[in-house]
């Protein structure tokens, strides 16, 4: 299963974005093979409609879980249409810590 | 007769239960109690920056009912504000969409898609996590003598004690 984590930065110890749809990147855990990767998010320049066009990137990297601070109030229907799981954390977290949580 | 249940939206509960002031002895004076439907109109409206029209339609209420919530919230953190009081972020009459569960070992809150029963968290895989009850008809019974006794949100009822017979509580 793949989980996206919004980041500020590329590397993992970037720390976590606050806000989903205008994180300027992705890291995406893939479970499976535990390897993660960062990709652009293409929301981040998106003159309108960044947690849409957010969520069409990640539904086709095949991502089933989002960690974010917050999603706002437009994009939590979206995404509870898709099924597609919200983790909410509070606080400065690099992308390695939560990394390391998702590997428990 | 209790009320019939309204049929109002909240997206998400809030990952945590109270604000604090500091630098005051907020503890000498009483809470302000914030509902759910007033903290997620100012979340909404103040963070999301969503306009009224938008933020009532995810809320499933009319705009004079949404703009008497807000006007409700944004009073209450006033006076929190102002006279160094604690805000408890609790109660309210709404329904979630989802279900939604928060994690008592990392601290994170997730919802479950589909309304899968949710076994373990869903980011640190522990199973110490509590489903958010939307109402303030979720009780704590006591595993022993089957008292029971209203829920404190964010407090899961496996760390409460029966007041009668000092036995372990749980979920009813
Ligand atoms: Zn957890």
């Amino acid at each position: 299963m793949k989980t996206a984590i919004s980041a500020s930065g590329d590397s993992k110890e970037s720390l976590m974005d606050k806000r989903f749809g205008r994180c300027p990147y992705f890291c995406i855990y893939d479970d499976e093979s535990k390897g993660y990767s960062f990709h652009k998010n293409p929301g981040f320049e998106a003159q309108e409609g960044a947690g849409p066009v957010a969520v069409q990137f990640l539904v086709n990297e095949g991502v089933q879980k989002i960690v974010a601070a917050e999603f706002g109030g437009k994009v939590k229907p979206v995404l509870e249409q898709l099924q597609i799981q919200m983790i909410m954390m509070q606080g400065d977290r690099t992308i390695e810590d939560l990394i390391n949580q998702l590997k428990k | 007769m209790p009320r019939p249940k309204r049929n109002r939206k909240v997206l998400s509960p809030p990952a945590f239960d109270a604000f604090l002031p500091s630098g005051t002895d907020s503890a000498g004076k009483e809470a302000i109690e914030l509902n759910l439907e007033e903290y997620e109109s100012i979340r909404l409206c103040d963070y999301d920056l969503l306009n009224h029209a938008e933020a009532c339609e995810l809320m499933h209420v009319s705009r004079a009912t949404f703009a008497r919530i807000y006007e409700s919230a944004r009073r209450k953190v006033a006076k929190a504000f102002v006279e160094g009081r604690a805000i408890l972020i609790q109660g309210g009459d709404f329904k979630f969409e989802e279900k939604w569960w928060k994690c008592h070992d990392c601290g994170s809150v997730f919802n479950s898609p589909g309304r899968k029963k949710q076994k373990d968290c869903a980011l640190c895989s522990s199973d110490y996590i509590e489903e958010y009850s939307s109402s303030a008809e979720s009780y704590c019974i006591c595993v022993s003598c089957g008292y029971h006794k209203k829920h404190t949100p964010g407090h899961p009822c496996r760390e409460e004690k029966c007041p009668k017979c000092k036995s372990r509580m749980k979920k009813k």
